[in-house]
C-alpha cells in the first residue's frame, strides 16, 4: 500500500510470480518502454490492450507573462504525451468506488417550492384582510348565493350591512353542521375525520376574522360564543373519533405517518364538499389548508396519545438506550392489568419510559407484539444492571 | 502503432516468438495493474510514473437544462512522463 515500485522491483515481482529467468524479464520490460517511447517518436499514438493509449499531442504556441519580471513571452508550440487507461484498466482501478452513482439534485427546486408555500401563506393572510373590507366586491355577491343554498332561513338576513352578513354566513355554516353530522355518520371514518378537520378550519379562519371586525355589534359577539363552544365540541368529537378509530382498529401499530396520509387524503375532499365556502369567504389556499390540517391533528394525536402510537414514536430514539443495561435475572412477575401498557410498567419500575424494549426483551416468549399485549398477561419484569 | 504492430516489434526486438511476447506483455500489464489497484506508485526512470489518484466527488450542471449532477468521487490512473522523456518529445 502506497509504495513506490520503481522498475527493478516490477522485475523482481515478474520473475517471483511467473517464474520465468530474472535476465529475460529484464530485457524484456526494459525493451517494452523503450519500444513505447520508440512507437511514440515514430506514430504519435500507440495502443496497448489491457492497458491503454499513448497519444503525443500538439500543443500550439502561446504568449505568456513572466511572473517575476511582467515581460510578456512566447512559449513555443510543443507536444506533450498523453495516457488514457483502457476501459477495463480504468474499471478495475475504480473498483472501490464502483458502485457509487451520478445523482441528480433536487434541492434547489424543493428550496423554491418551500418559499413558494411560505409566499402563498402570506398572499392567503392579506386576501383575509381584503376580504373584511367593504370594498371588496366578489363576496357580497356570492354570499347571499351560497347562504340561500345553505340555510333558507338565514335568507331573509341578506339585506344586512356587509359585516352582518359575514356573520350571519359564518353562523349558517354552523348550523349546518349538526345537519351534516347525521349524514356523516353513516359513512366512513375518515370522512368524518375530514368533516371535523374542514369545520376546525372554517373556525380557524372565523377567528381570524373576528379579530378584525371588533367593531361588530353585540350580536355578533354571542355568536361569537355560539361558535366557540360548537368549536369545543367539534374538537372534543373529533379526539374522540379518533380514539376509537385507533382502539377498534385491530392493527393497533397504525403509524403516525398513516394516520396522516388518512387525514390528507380526508382534508382533499374538503374542496370538493364544500368549495364554494372556502371561495367565497376565507381564500384558503390548498397548502395553507394542509398545515393547518397538520396542526389540528398534532393537536388531537396529543390529546388521544394512546400507547401504541407513543411506542412507535420512540422507538428509534429508546432503543439507543438499550446498550447501557444488561437484563441479570427476573425483578418480579407482573399482571398487566387493564389500562397498563409496556411504557407504563417501565416508569413503573424504573423510573423512566425509555426502559421498555427491556421488559420486551425478557419476554420474548410471552408478548409476540409488544404494540398490542393483552390485559391480564402475567409479565417478567427483568431486574436491570447498569453496564 | 497499434497492439498487434507492438507485439510483433517487440518480438523482433527480443528475438522470442509472437506468442511468448504477448503473453509476457500480459504478464507484465496484469502485474502492473495489480499493483496500481493496490494503491502502489509505478515510476520507471527515464519513462515516468504511474500514480491512482482520488478525485473528490463534485456537482456539475448541464448547461442546457441547468439540472445539478452530484458526480460522484473516483480513482483514476494517471501517468506523468518523466522530464527526460518530455524534453525529448518538446
Amino acid at each position: 500500500m502506497n509504495e513506490k515500485l520503481n522498475m527493478q522491483d516490477l522485475i523482481d515481482l515478474l520473475t517471483y510470480k511467473y517464474n520465468i529467468p530474472k535476465k529475460n524479464v529484464e530485457l524484456f520490460v526494459k525493451e517494452f518502454f523503450d519500444l513505447v517511447v520508440y512507437a511514440l517518436e515514430n506514430d504519435k499514438y500507440l495502443k496497448i490492450k489491457g492497458f491503454g493509449t499513448f497519444k503525443l499531442i500538439d500543443v500550439d504556441s502561446r504568449e505568456s507573462i513572466n511572473v517575476n519580471t511582467g515581460e510578456r513571452f512566447i512559449i513555443e508550440g510543443h507536444s506533450k504525451i498523453s495516457f488514457t487507461p483502457d476501459v477495463s484498466l480504468k474499471k478495475s482501478i475504480n473498483k472501490p468506488f464502483a458502485h457509487f452513482e451520478t445523482a441528480i439534485l433536487n434541492d434547489n427546486i424543493q428550496f423554491d417550492n418551500v418559499e413558494n408555500a411560505d409566499v402563498s401563506e402570506e398572499v392567503v393572510s392579506l386576501h383575509d384582510d381584503d376580504n373584511v373590507c367593504p370594498s371588496n366586491e366578489p363576496c357580497p355577491s356570492n354570499e347571499p348565493i351560497e347562504e340561500s343554498h345553505k340555510q333558507d332561513s338565514f335568507s331573509q338576513e341578506d339585506g344586512n350591512s356587509f359585516d352582518a352578513e359575514v356573520a350571519d354566513f359564518y353562523l349558517g355554516k354552523d348550523s349546518v353542521a349538526p345537519e351534516k353530522h347525521e349524514h356523516i355518520k353513516t359513512l366512513s371514518v375518515e370522512e368524518i375525520i375530514a368533516q371535523e378537520i374542514k369545520k376546525a378550519d372554517l373556525e380557524y379562519g372565523k377567528k381570524y376574522k373576528s379579530k378584525q371586525e371588533s367593531g361588530l355589534s353585540v350580536n355578533v359577539k354571542t355568536r361569537r360564543a355560539f361558535i366557540c363552544s360548537v368549536t369545543f365540541i367539534a374538537i372534543a368529537f373529533l379526539s374522540y373519533v379518533l380514539y376509537i378509530f385507533l382502539n377498534g382498529d385491530s392493527n393497533n401499530r397504525l403509524s403516525k405517518n398513516d394516520l396522516d396520509s388518512t387525514l390528507i387524503a380526508g382534508s382533499v375532499k374538503i374542496p370538493i364538499d364544500s368549495g364554494t365556502i372556502h371561495n367565497d369567504t376565507v381564500h384558503f389556499d390548498p397548502t395553507n389548508k394542509q398545515s393547518i390540517v397538520l396542526n389540528n391533528k398534532d393537536d388531537s394525536i396529543m390529546k388521544i396519545n394512546t400507547p401504541p402510537l407513543e411506542t412507535v414514536d420512540g422507538t428509534a430514539a429508546e432503543f439507543n438506550k438499550l446498550d447501557k443495561y444488561t437484563i441479570s435475572g427476573t425483578l418480579t412477575d407482573y399482571k398487566l392489568n387493564e389500562g397498563e401498557t409496556l411504557t407504563k410498567l417501565a416508569l413503573k419500575f424504573y423510573g423512566t419510559k425509555a426502559l421498555w424494549p427491556y421488559i420486551v426483551k425478557h419476554n420474548r416468549s410471552i408478548i409476540s407484539d409488544p404494540d398490542n399485549v393483552p390485559y391480564g398477561v402475567i409479565i417478567k419484569i427483568p431486574k436491570l444492571t447498569e453496564k | 502503432m497499434n497492439n498487434k504492430d507492438f507485439t510483433s516489434e517487440l518480438s523482433k526486438r527480443l528475438g522470442c516468438t509472437m506468442k511468448d511476447t504477448s503473453e509476457l506483455v500480459s504478464f507484465l500489464i496484469n502485474e502492473m495493474s495489480e499493483q496500481l489497484q493496490n494503491n502502489n506508485q509505478i515510476s520507471l526512470q527515464g519513462f515516468g510514473s504511474f500514480e491512482v489518484k482520488k478525485k473528490t466527488e463534485r456537482i456539475s450542471v448541464n448547461p442546457t437544462n441547468k439540472q445539478r449532477m452530484l458526480v460522484p468521487p473516483k480513482l483514476v490512473l494517471t501517468y506523468r512522463p518523466s522530464n527526460l522523456l518530455k524534453d525529448k518529445f518538446k
